[in-house]
């Protein structure tokens, strides 16, 4: 499975939400340059805490949403560019199964409409018809089959016709007339009537009964409305289906039978799954690739089992150890500290930099583990803070240099355990070298230039890692990684973190 | 087709659905004439209406044909005009009083109506019942819920004694319009003379002119004969005319532009909120901009200033000005409508079954139409019901001022108008009852979108009242 043809290469892909409109303030760069293939029958499963861009990157893959830059390449052309007619045959070949199934099924329609409409929509079906010679066909809803597509009525050099078994008409609802010099077919079967046939072989086929043909969504259960989501997906006979979060709004026990369903879908269709998902436990299940993304990007990319049992990427071990009692057997859990950075404003170098565990620091301060964290913590906070929209009131108060100075002690007095001392000052134990650059930028941000706050911090405690933006390093076994530390001259991820955080 | 034809013969040979085919074959027996005469009437219109035809010759003899075919509830069947000859009426149905008479043939009109009504409700049941291949639809929840719902049923039953009254209203009135009013000296009425003890014969006109309902002096009340034996349900007007012929004509007009300017503007309102909704952005911005320039035209003065401007050109000839009345009201009401129903519109228009749809390369105007219409109906229906009683409001005061409908066409704003110097004497009649009249009918409308409001969304209070009264600023 891991040497079939890619299916759809996706080539520095971006994707920008321009909303900043008349202040024309920084776009939010949901999707920021990712590229990866994804092969023929395979599942490629998508993960990264919400707001990473993954639902975003599924949507733009199937040309929902209009890409900003970059590629998606299916059979040599670039579906985030087409129109018309060949973006008609991409979206029969490409479909989405939505999040929540009662959001994405129109509740005014019965399951049968509903099924149906993707076929009325593409006024399905036309059949492919293989003519032996190079003769023309003619006929309604016929065409001649082109290149590897699917034949549904074959005519033999002799005469003889078939029909495909799982086509929507058997041999006697069509005439075939081969003796002039084209081929004249006759469909005596009205296209809504196979329609109609089609939309209950689907049902079937999701494991749903024909009486639910005439029901409306909301007399199923989340289960059976995925059925109807997956259904609707499947009308148009697809390639390659999107499945964002099919799972995540469903019961726990219904989860798993959502699942084996995909899977056998997979295996007697010959499906292609981009399966994007927040829980890890049910990709490890179901794909054959993870890619873990992080602020519109792709930080780590490799065959699910590896990279669950040894990851390479910090930001894939921190995940995998928020699960308890899963995944990273070697131990602890190690934090991810805070919420992720506004993708409007990612932070420079590395974009997991500001909660990164294995994060290269400066050898020059000698500072403790859980201080440098702070330190990190901090800078995050002033970064937000200046980029922040301020109400007018602040506006003012940092005009006339009024700054709630108790917020920023506030902040001191958490993040680095200190106490105040004898003067109301704040006292933090550090080294002095470094304690002083602390109190320098608490006093910019007190006077309200946070942005000049965060710089200094970064100055003084920045490294490689928030200038350099790391490249996806090949790590060996077709995985790659987005990481400076798999670079010659610094220790690799695993090994800083098993030192930094596990050592005890 | 097969398929539909075994259906009907299976329907046919069930024996409830049978019987419910049957009493509607009889309903419509009962007024057939008046239906192909309505038809005839109108293809007659329509090919006169065409340039170069002047005479439709064949039509005109079906017409007479067809006016020939008896009906129920039709002045000739149920006469109540007739005369006392000294020892009885003649003339009048079964020689009964005229008031008996009239009374007799406007109940059976209105039972009529609601027996139509109900047959109509048995239909749909059998059918949801029987017939419908889903067991249950999410509008049946609507429908259940709008049964048990008092005030909105109150407005309904109002609502239908209106079209009612609009529909029936030349057998519902005691006179013609034309007899009575337009033509009343073309026409002759018989009575009997106490003084001479004979049946004597005068013009309309003349009798009109001795019925006047003018104050004190000189009145003829609600529910009295005049001196010539007519019967006057609710009195006559200040000119001696039957004021409750006046009435029931004047429904139709108020009926007529009220429903077509509310159509015309639900449309507009609705094919604006949706393609906003769905494309948003700069299209929502300038669809904002339109309305709010729209709204910011003063309704009343826009009005004066049109009826005025076209008062000479063809199109305020159209159904007396209520054309151009309807016209302007659509233009004018849009936007009202439009504010209403662009929340709902913009919500629908987040949903995730709009981008399933765009997914398999749905059609915009389709996905409108199926995925996000559906749930704008419902807005439609309350604001367009709310709007339709003050649009009603509206025509009446326009009336009142001497503007709108052009007399003599009846319309109740201007009886009110007309009947506005005699209320503190004893012709109150001619300005209380229309004016009661429009209060029950606006009631009525507003009580109906209550009703539908509440029945499309439970969750909802009556949140929504502010709107009620939107058209009604003329
Ligand atoms: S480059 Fe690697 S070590 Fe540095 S912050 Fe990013 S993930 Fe962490």
């Amino acid at each position: 499975m891991s040497e079939a043809e890619p299916f759809l290469e996706v080539r520095d892909l971006k994707k920008y939400y321009d909303d900043g409109g008349l202040l024309g303030g920084d776009p939010v760069k949901a999707v920021d340059g990712v590229s990866f293939d994804i092969r023929e029958g395979e599942t490629l499963g998508l993960v990264g805490e919400s707001g990473c861009g993954k639902t975003t990157l599924g949507r733009t893959i199937l040309n929902l949403e209009t890409a900003t830059e970059g590629e998606v390449l299916a059979d040599e052309t670039d579906v985030t560019s087409i129109s018309g007619r060949e973006l008609r045959r991409w979206q029969s070949q490409a479909q989405m199964v939505f999040q929540d199934p009662d959001a994405s099924l129109n509740d005014r329609m019965t399951v049968g409409e509903i099924i149906r409409e993707p076929l009325d929509a593409h006024d399905w079906p036309n059949l492919a018809v293989s003519v032996a010679d190079d003769r023309e066909v003619a006929g309604k809803r016929v065409h001649r089959a082109e290149g590897d597509e699917r034949r549904d009525v074959t005519v033999d050099a002799d005469g003889g016709v078939s029909v495909r078994e799982g086509a929507p008409l058997t041999r006697e609802d069509l005439t075939v007339d081969a003796d002039g010099d084209r081929v004249d077919v006759t469909l005596h079967k009205h296209a809504s009537a196979m329609r109609e046939d089609r939309v209950r072989g689907l049902l079937e086929q999701v494991g749903l009964r024909e009486e639910h043909f005439y029901r409306y969504p909301h007399q199923f259960s989340g289960g059976q409305s995925q059925r109807v989501g997956i259904a609707r997906a499947l009308a148009l006979e697809p390639r390659f289906l999107v499945l964002d979060e099919p799972v995540s709004a469903l019961d726990v026990s219904v989860q798993a039978r959502i699942i084996n369903l995909l899977e056998d879908l997979q295996d007697e269709l010959g499906l292609t799954f981009l399966f994007i998902a927040h829980d890890l436990s049910v990709v490890r299940h179901i794909a054959d690739r993870v890619a873990v993304m992080y602020l519109g990007e792709v930080m780590e990319l490799g065959p699910t089992e590896e990279v669950f049992t040894d990851p390479s990427h910090p930001y894939t071990e921190s995940l995998l150890s928020a699960i308890p009692g899963s995944m990273v057997e070697t131990g602890e859990r190690i934090t991810l500290r805070g919420t992720p950075p506004s993708p409007r404003d990612p932070p420079s170098g590395c974009r997991f930099s500001s909660r990164c565990p294995a994060k290269i620091r400066p050898d020059e301060y000698s500072v403790s583990g859980e201080h440098w964290e702070a330190l990190d913590q901090l800078h995050s906070v002033f970064r937000a803070r200046s980029n922040a929209e301020k109400g007018i009131v602040d506006v003012v108060k940092e005009r006339l240099g009024i700054q709630d100075v108790s917020t920023v002690d506030e902040l001191l007095l958490e993040l680095f355990d200190a106490e105040r001392d004898g003067d109301g000052g704040i006292s933090i134990e550090m080294p002095d070298d470094a304690a002083s650059v602390v109190y320098e930028a608490a006093e910019l941000a007190r006077a309200g230039d946070e942005a000049g706050a965060a710089e200094r911090l970064d100055d003084a405690f920045g490294s490689v890692c928030s200038e350099e933006h790391p490249e996806a390093n090949d790590v060996g076994a077709g995985r790659t990684s987005r990481c400076l530390r798999h670079r010659e001259e610094y220790e690799d991820p695993d090994a800083v973190i098993e030192q930094r955080y596990r050592s005890d | 087709m097969s398929v539909t034809t075994s259906r009907v013969a299976d329907a046919l040979t069930d024996g409830r659905t049978a019987l419910w085919a049957l009493v509607g074959l009889l309903l419509f027996l009962l007024e057939a004439g008046a239906f192909l005469n309505f038809v005839v009437g109108l293809t007659i219109d329509g090919i006169l209406a065409l340039p170069g035809v002047d005479a439709a010759g064949f039509l005109t003899t079906v017409e007479s044909a067809v006016r020939e075919i008896p009906t129920l509830l039709s002045r000739e069947t149920i006469p109540n005009e007739g005369y006392y000859d000294g020892s009885g009426y003649e003339g009048t149905f079964l020689g009964l009083s005229p008031a008996i008479a009239w009374a007799l043939r406007a109940t059976l009109v209105y039972l009529y109506a609601f027996a139509a009504f109900g047959w109509g409700v048995w239909g749909y049941r059998i059918y949801r019942r029987n017939y419908r291949a889903a067991d249950w639809t999410p509008r049946d929840d609507v429908f259940d819920r709008f049964r048990g719902h008092k005030w909105g049923i109150f407005g309904l039953v109002i609502v239908f004694m209106f079209v009612t009254m609009a529909v029936f209203a030349p057998a519902l009135g005691p006179t013609t319009v034309d007899q009575n009013m337009r033509n009343s000296y073309g026409y002759e009425t018989k009575y009997w003379d106490s003084d001479s003890g004979s049946v004597e014969t005068i013009l309309v006109g003349d009798a009109n002119l001795d019925s006047l309902s003018q104050g004190n002096d000189q009145n003829i009340g609600p529910w009295t004969y005049d001196d010539y034996g007519r019967f006057h349900p609710f009195g006559t007007m200040q000119d001696g005319s039957d004021l409750f012929t006046f009435l029931v004509v004047g429904s139709r007009i108020s009926l007529v532009i009220g429903v077509l300017s509310v159509a015309l503007s639900a449309s507009i309102a609705a094919t604006l909120a949706l393609t906003s909704a769905y494309y948003k952005g700069r299209v929502d911005l300038s669809m904002v901009l339109i309305s709010d320039a729209v709204m910011a035209m003063p309704q009343l003065l826009l009005l004066i200033m049109l009826t005025t401007v076209l008062r000479e050109t063809w199109i305020n000839e159209v159904y007396s000005g209520g054309f151009l009345l309807a016209l302007i009201f659509a233009f004018t009401g849009w936007t009202y409508m439009w504010r209403s129903i662009r929340g709902p519109a913009l919500q629908i228009s987040e949903r995730e079954w709009i981008d399933a749809a765009r997914s398999f390369g749905q059609t915009p105007i389709t996905i409108m139409r199926k995925h996000m219409l559906p749930y704008v109906t419902g807005y439609l229906l309350i604001y367009g019901s709310m709007t339709l009683g003050g649009a009603i409001i509206s025509i009446a005061g326009l009336s009142y001022l001497g503007l709108g409908v052009a007399p003599p066409t009846p319309e109740w704003g201007r009886a009110v108008n007309l009947g506005q110097d005699y209320v503190r004497t004893g012709s109150w009649h001619i300005s209380l009852i229309p004016g009661i009249l429009i209060t029950l009918v606006v009631t009525g409308f507003n009580a109906l979108g209550d009703g539908i409001r509440d029945a499309i969304d439970p969750q909802s209070d009556s949140a929504g009242g502010e709107t009620a009264g939107a058209g009604g600023g003329a």
